[in-house]
């Protein structure tokens, strides 16, 4: 069983205090997600957007108690975006920073679009993408259909997070055939040729889900990541690497729901009877399992960036929990729940959404499957 | 099923989730406007504008003798649908009529997760996904669910709130499968996402949770 030490809780209790802000304006968000820009200079949401930058474009860390934050390891984001979650997981995906392109763009770019790319979100107030989903084969990179033909992107993406407001974003497209002709590339909001429409969606509609329309994007080689890498680091190795290490935070989002749902029971409804002690009480017996399962992948992925498996199933396991534990949370409320309970409705809403983020829970199931698979095979 | 009951499962079906239920209230009588346990109504726009009487599992009184409050919501607007909540009268319900209502809302349910079913087939056809045993598998799973269901609620028994409790979260378990299998489109508002949400609202207002 893991135990998060002084310095892990510390950063635990910070994030519960920030998460208060966040449910201050969920359900505003809900409404209308374009609010969050009145809310900026919210601390939680400056803190969000750097807690995923490389160390070396940290104006200063978090420090907690005396203890120091870069955010640079995913036991930090799960501990942390647990608590954000469950304060609203709709602000957190909201917020302006890099939580998914930025590893990429660490990971991938060259010291001058480092500079360029979190520069740029330091000097101002920057929303990132991260465009990989298509309409036509899901994230299946098989059947990757967006191109960079004579340096020019054409294509389209869709369920792409942020989009409508970003001011820069990474593509996945194909220069050439195979694994290693799928190439990450930068894309600026005001390019010419780029167009982003936000799409309706059932839940998380702070998150601004939108279809990307990539019109003949002019490129430059200074837009190209990975171009000083091996053809085989700079394509499916290096971005399986940033997916392990952003899917224990999913996870972690996706939990943060279950939580939310199981205190809202908790805080809300009094005098249970002994048979809705009980329920409760076995939801809150999952919801630690669940935790513990998410902090153990975030622990392998920091261990070896290359071990994702414990994040596929830490993944698959919370987004399951999420959505059942919002149902079974409204199932304390009578009829009528989800009219008379916005926030728990929000909560189903939003839970119905984590399937899609980072990988569905047929990816993770193959996922978990292919590494019994090869470790049988290498172990006989 | 009696023949009402199954022009409700047909038009949700055929024609949309508002369909059936727009049948179902045909069934209460002209101008009745349904309510839940809980003081709740989804009902079509044009149930709720013209509606005379307030039913209360099988009671029913002027409508215009309690104050009502409307629910807004723009997935419901969307869809053509309106909620209203206000206070639940003193006295017993009908238990049994509760029942019946529930029944029909649970035929509606299942055509509008057939017709999910159908659209989650041909998603996964232009994906070439039918083939993939894990998919093949999860469908066989929400197809033996709907099944489920179209066995309790014939089985012949006198619908208990047990049954249809199961009924219902069977219903949702199965479209929540099936909307997982589209796809990312199976969380859009103006597509099936949008038809698996109001399924589990109108089970919400007229039933509630878990028991």
């Amino acid at each position: 069983m893991i135990v998060l030490d002084d310095r892990l809780c510390a950063l635990r209790a910070r994030s519960a205090e920030w998460a208060a802000d966040l449910r201050a304006i969920a359900l505003d968000l809900d409404r209308d997600p374009d609010l969050i820009r009145r809310h900026l200079n919210l601390p939680v949401i400056e803190h969000i957007g750097l807690f995923q930058y490389p160390r070396r474009f940290h104006p200063r860390p978090l420090v907690v108690d005396g203890h120091r934050f870069h955010g640079d390891s995913a036991l930090e984001h799960v501990v942390c975006f647990e608590e954000l979650a469950a304060g609203d997981i709709g602000a957190l995906i909201a917020a302006p920073g890099a939580p998914m392109a930025g590893p990429l763009v660490a990971l991938l770019g060259d010291d001058d679009q480092q500079e360029a790319f979190f520069g740029r979100l330091l000097a101002e107030h920057t929303w990132t993408f991260l465009a990989l989903t298509e309409p036509g084969g899901g994230s299946a990179t098989d059947r990757l259909a967006t191109t960079i033909e004579d340096l020019t992107l054409s294509g389209a993406k869709r369920y792409i997070g942020n989009a409508t407001r970003s001011g820069i974003g990474v593509v996945f497209a194909r220069s050439g055939p195979g694994p290693l002709g799928i190439r990450a590339v930068l894309v600026h909001g005001d390019d010419p040729g780029f167009s982003a429409t936000a799409l309706p969606t059932v839940g998380l509609r702070a998150a601004l889900l939108s279809q990307v329309d990539l019109r003949g994007v002019p490129l430059d080689r200074s837009r190209l990541l990975g171009e000083h890498m091996s053809a085989a680091r700079r394509g499916t190795w290096s971005w399986v690497r940033v997916f392990n290490r952003i899917r224990p935070a999913v996870a972690a989002m996706a939990l943060g729901i279950a939580r939310a749902a199981y205190d809202y029971v908790r805080t809300n409804r009094h005098a249970l009877s002994p048979a809705e002690r009980d329920r409760l009480a076995a939801l809150g017996v999952r919801i630690d399992g669940v935790r513990q399962l998410v902090w153990r992948s975030a622990v392998a992925v920091d261990a070896d960036p290359a071990d994702g498996h414990l994040a596929s199933a830490a993944k698959a396991c919370a987004t399951s929990l999420a959505e059942d534990a919002a149902a079974a949370a409204l199932g304390f409320f009578g009829a009528g729940a989800r009219l008379d309970h916005p926030l728990l409705d929000k909560l189903a809403r939003d839970a119905r959404g984590t399937e899609f983020m980072e990988g569905t829970g047929n990816v993770q199931k193959l996922a978990v499957y292919h590494h019994l698979a090869r470790r049988r095979r290498d172990h006989g | 099923m009696t023949e009402p009951w199954a022009d409700c499962r047909r038009l949700s079906h055929v024609d949309g989730l508002v369909a059936g239920l727009s049948a179902l209230c045909g069934m209460l009588g002209p101008k009745v406007l349904p309510f839940g346990p809980g003081g709740h109504a989804l009902v079509p726009r044009s149930v709720a504008e013209t509606a005379t009487s307030a039913w209360f599992g099988g009671v029913l009184s002027e409508r215009s003798a309690e104050p009502e409050q409307p629910l807004t919501d723009e997935l419901l607007s969307a869809a053509g649908l309106v909620a209203l909540r206000r206070p639940v009268p003193p006295g017993p319900r009908v238990v049994e009529t509760d029942l019946w209502w529930a029944t029909g809302i649970a035929w509606v349910r299942l055509g509008a997760s057939a017709a999910l079913a159908e659209d989650c087939l041909a998603h996964l056809e232009t994906r070439s996904l039918l083939g993939n045993l894990l998919v093949a598998g999860q469908l066989a799973d929400a197809l033996t669910g709907q099944l489920t269901v179209d066995a309790l609620l014939l089985g012949g028994s006198r619908p208990t709130p047990a049954l249809l409790h199961e009924a219902h979260r069977q219903i949702t378990e199965t479209d929540r499968a099936l909307s997982r299998l589209r796809g990312a489109g199976g969380f859009l508002a103006d597509g099936p996402g949008a038809a698996v949400h109001l399924s589990e609202l109108l089970a919400d207002v007229y039933l509630g949770g878990t028991p």
